[in-house]
């Protein structure tokens, strides 16, 4: 088993092998991240407040996953992504720019998906989405990450970005 | 009987260079870890910056458990003075030579 990450920078084969990771894809180059579903080479990641464009997004075979942009639920768009297999993928990177209270509040909204993802069958992964290199968690500081938000949802433990 | 308490070490990486043998340095780097994990985490967990393990890494002592809460509150640290900086915690061990030797490897 290899954990992965996403960033929207080129990250070093040698810094992501100490990080932990197995890789780091890179957005721009590994995948694509957007607002809207569009047509691309790359799998696409649709990053979205809209419900109806995440609804859209997960119907399309070319997305790979949904993010809900301030971590707003619709449970509509995870009852769908369950059963197209899609992936949420939270991003951790938003919990480390803000004030101690920011952090809670968001720890909170995400704390939300994951209940709902997990009711519904979702698939739900963490990834940093770092624009720079102190942005990056290493594997181990985000298995605590999934720790802090994962460690109370019954039958859930960690929410890493993983293959098997 | 009073139990010899157990620690652990956490190996670190900065992702700029760090003078952590000055102790202004370390003190900052032990405050900042306190505003994280508050002041009942710092008493429990004890964290101290130990030894310099490279030019950018370095050794943190932490009582045994704590480990854990420790890499989560430097996973919060952006800022050092100012100046953007990110903190790794590669590894952890019960033993302070396994992670120089690892950090020396890694050349840190």
């Amino acid at each position: 088993m290899g954990y992965f990450d996403i960033a929207r920078f080129g990250v070093g084969e040698d810094l992501c092998k100490r990080l932990g990771y197995k890789k780091i894809y890179c957005v721009g180059k590994d995948l694509v991240v957007s607002g809207r579903t569009e047509k691309t080479d790359l799998p696409l990641i649709v990053i979205s407040k809209d419900p109806g464009t995440l609804i859209g997004a997960v119907r399309d075979s070319c997305v790979a996953g949904i993010v809900f942009e301030d971590n707003e639920l619709a449970k509509k768009v995870v009852e769908k992504a369950a059963e197209m297999g899609k992936t949420v993928f939270l991003v951790v990177g938003q919990l480390m720019k803000t004030t101690v209270k920011e952090r809670g509040v968001r720890v909170g909204r995400m704390r939300k998906i994951i209940l709902a993802s997990r009711k519904m069958g979702a698939r739900v992964s963490l990834v940093s989405f770092a624009d720079s290199e102190h942005m990056l968690l290493s594997a181990m500081q985000m298995s605590e990450v999934s720790r802090l938000l994962f460690d109370d949802v019954p039958g859930l433990f960690g929410g890493m970005f993983y293959d098997s | 009987m009073i139990a010899r308490p157990k620690n652990r070490y956490v190996l670190v990486e900065a992702t700029a260079p760090l003078d952590v043998g000055d102790k202004v340095v370390s003190n900052k780097i032990i405050s900042l870890l306190c505003a994280e994990i508050g002041a009942i985490g710092y008493v429990r967990g004890h964290p101290k910056v130990v030894c310099r393990a490279g030019e950018r890494a370095f050794i943190v002592r932490v009582n045994r458990g704590y480990e854990g809460g420790i890499a989560l509150a430097f996973s919060f640290i952006k800022d050092l003075d100012g100046s953007p900086v990110g903190f790794f915690t590669l590894r952890t061990s019960g033993s302070l030579k396994k992670l120089v030797e690892l950090s020396r490897k890694a050349g840190l």
